[in-house]
């Protein structure tokens, strides 16, 4: 899923989409994203990204969004109740009292900086979602 | 006469007693009729039923009053409140419900909440049963212990709680309702003052559980009311499907249309819902 295609949509669409340039603007991290086995890092200066495919040992990471390919690719379709948007997807199943309803995506990391990026992570994520594979 | 481009809301100001302390209490209402008291969610304000207030079919048959809890909005916090940690706690809220009413000299009016205002909904039906017409519970829930989880995180120094709170809210909304309304939503929080939202949470997970209450409610339940969006996933089928089961007899009206905040994201829907359980309420009262 992680191709060159989807990562040069979403750089681009962030650059260009006024919404997510205010999202991103002076925010600093390094996020992996990883759906199923394949892996990609965010980073994030001063809010301009640049992107790594395939991460190595070599390229730390603050927190990291994971989630089954089959989670992803829901994500990217149409929205529903359960695919509505990344925060829900993780942190639904903690509301579940009949166990029903699962967590597609999960958080890992640094929480602390997790939640100080959390708008701009998910105006990326938002880019994932909506860019051409 | 007022002009066509002023809306018919009148703010005002009641003061409040409760445990020895005045609370200085934020007001707005428009509409004749039976008072119908709307409290709104955590972390937010009065301003959340701006679209009900105005909404001509309704307030033509009900004064419309939403107030801001102190500590939101326009109600301050009282005197001392540097001092204090601000929490929420079941009693509190519950009294101070019960408290603004009766300065307003409101008779039996209906309730209606959304959030925590749909949680207390249950706790001031047993605890107060006969002071009010019906109970209208928005997007409710028995009991909810995760909420407070995220509250470190809205105090913590590092972190910006507006912007923090945005995606939360967003993540609530359903993605189908009118996109203004629901980036409305987001603004309405991201004005919320620190502490607010956390001391909020308190009440929402862990000083509210109504789970022992279905007995006592289910004597009551021709007054109790549900109304909960899809799109919410703090409040999905299997968490009303609890409450129904407890409260024998409770109304519970589910729509595809919304998510957390029906009043606010999407008032079209929210009326579909809202209109049946008010024809039933009017047809008690005959």
């Amino acid at each position: 899923m992680i191709t060159e295609t989807l990562i040069g949509n979403v750089g681009r669409a962030m650059r260009e989409d006024p919404e997510s340039r205010l999202a991103i603007r002076y925010a600093t991290f390094a996020s992996l994203i990883e759906i199923g086995d394949e892996q990609l890092l965010v980073r994030a200066r001063d809010g301009e990204l640049s992107f790594v495919k395939d991460p190595t040992t070599d390229e730390p990471w603050d927190f990291a969004v994971r989630g089954a390919k089959a989670a992803w690719e829901t994500y990217r379709r149409s929205p529903t109740p359960t695919s509505n948007h990344p925060l829900s997807m993780a942190y639904q199943g903690h509301m579940s009292i009949s166990g029903k309803t699962p967590n597609l995506f999960r958080f890992e990391g640094n929480y602390q900086k997790l939640f100080a990026n959390i708008a701009p992570l998910c105006a990326i994520l938002e880019q994932f979602r909506r860019a051409r594979a | 006469m007022t002009p066509e481009n002023v809306e018919d809301i009148t703010g005002r100001y009641v003061h409040v007693e409760l445990g020895g302390r005045d609370y200085r209490t934020y007001f707005e209402e428009n509409g004749k009729g039976r008072p119908l008291v709307c409290l709104h969610t955590a972390g937010a304000d009065s301003i959340e039923f701006r679209h009900l207030l105005v909404d001509r079919e309704i307030t033509e048959r009900y004064r419309v009053i939403a107030f801001d809890m102190p500590w939101h909005g326009r109600s301050l916090p009282p005197d001392g409140w540097w001092q204090e940690e601000y929490k929420l706690t079941r009693d509190f809220y519950v009294g101070f419900v019960v408290a603004f009413c009766k300065a307003l000299g409101l008779e039996k009016p209906i309730l209606m909440g959304c959030s925590m205002g749909g949680y207390v909904m249950f706790d001031i039906a047993r605890d107060h049963p006969d002071a009010f017409t019906a109970f209208i519970s928005l997007q409710g829930r028995d009991h909810e212990p995760t909420w407070q989880g995220l509250s470190k995180w809205y105090l913590h120094p590092e972190v910006n709680a507006n912007l923090l709170v945005r995606p939360l809210i967003a993540s609530l909304c359903a993605a189908t309702a009118p996109e203004a309304r629901r980036r409305e939503v987001e603004w309405i929080y991201m004005r919320c003052a620190p502490g607010v939202l956390p001391g909020d949470f308190y009440f929402a997970s862990a000083d509210h559980d109504s789970r022992s209450y279905g007995a006592a409610l289910s004597r009551i339940s021709d007054k109790i009311y549900v109304i909960a969006g899809d799109w919410d996933w703090s409040c999905f089928k299997e968490h009303t499907d609890r409450i129904a089961e407890a409260i024998k007899g409770v109304i519970v009206i589910r729509s595809p249309d919304f998510g957390h905040f029906p009043m606010s994201e999407d008032p079209a829907a929210f009326r579909v819902a809202l209109d049946p359980v008010l024809k039933k309420i009017e047809s008690r009262m005959r």
